[in-house]
């Protein structure tokens, strides 16, 4: 089990260093949930620690962290980039980060690629019900992830 | 004539920001060529000549070890500087890595001017090889 403040403390410091996003406690995340699509993202790893993280993410939020990544406007060149890539390379990203503070620098993980989908909008109710969903915002947009250890 | 660099990554988001990066960076930069997978990556050097190979570790068909491991059979290969840029934060993995010959480690997420002084360093750059 790792502890919440460290899940939130990892995702906040990715978000800003990588997405320049902005990250916020939230006191209801149902409150802000009001989206046009949902993109869930998970990630298997194994060593030192095995287990699994997931993320689910308004497709806004991803298209968001395209053209903040990327330094561009919302324009066709930014059409080119699939937000789903986003959100799994952040998971990536996250993961890596997030094994190396619970693990130490000593210990070694093997990460498997990240997987990309999206998901229909009616599984929003129950995922904000679900305990083990954490959320923050990213610049007021909600972010929900799940750190599965085995 | 400018610097030409391979990346590889399979997320076309990190390819985008590094050959971004690599345009502002004030180094000559020849060709920048790309991969999806180290599989895509030796197809790329049997037909062209790198000067310097930025790959991640974690890829679907083949990874960045696997990769390594292969330009390392190869006599000609083997003499490019490879410099890995992965989000794995193990000084064990690194060390390994390093043992195989990686010259340079960038982990994930990175800042430009950190990727701007690994390749400057890698390359060995002075002042007159660059345009700024």
């Amino acid at each position: 089990m790792i502890e919440e403040a460290k899940v939130k403390q990892v995702l906040k410091k990715v978000a800003e260093e990588f997405a320049f996003m902005f990250a916020d406690d939230q006191e209801n995340p149902s409150d802000e949930l009001v989206c046009d699509g949902l993109i869930r993202a998970r990630m298997k790893f194994s060593g030192d620690i095995k287990g699994e993280i997931i993320m689910v993410a308004p497709v806004e939020l991803c298209r968001n962290m395209v053209s903040n990544v990327l330094g561009i406007e919302e324009t066709e060149e930014q059409t080119n980039v699939d937000p789903k890539e986003a959100l799994a390379e952040f998971l990536n990203i996250y993961c890596g980060n997030l094994l190396t503070e619970v693990g130490g620098e000593d210990a070694v993980f093997d990460l498997c690629p990240p997987e990309a989908e999206e998901i229909p909008l009616e599984n929003l109710g129950n995922l904000v019900d679900e305990e083990e969903y954490l959320s923050i915002l990213l610049d007021e947009i909600p972010i929900f992830v799940k750190v599965i250890i085995e | 004539m400018g610097i030409n660099i391979l990346v590889v990554d399979d997320s076309k988001i990190i390819r985008g920001v590094i050959t971004k990066t690599l345009n502002l960076s004030g180094v000559d930069i020849g060709n920048i060529y790309e991969a999806n997978n180290g599989k895509e990556a030796l197809e790329v050097l049997k037909n062209n000549w790198v000067d310097l190979i930025l790959t991640d570790i974690n890829m679907p068909e083949m990874n960045g070890v696997e990769l390594i491991e292969e330009i390392n059979k190869d006599d000609i290969l083997k003499t490019i500087p490879i410099a890995i840029i992965s989000t794995e934060g193990s000084q064990t993995r690194v060390e390994e890595l390093k043992s195989k010959g990686v010259k340079a480690y960038l982990r994930k997420p990175f800042t430009p001017e950190s990727l701007k002084k690994m390749i400057i360093d890698l390359l060995n750059l002075k002042e007159g090889e660059r345009n700024d």
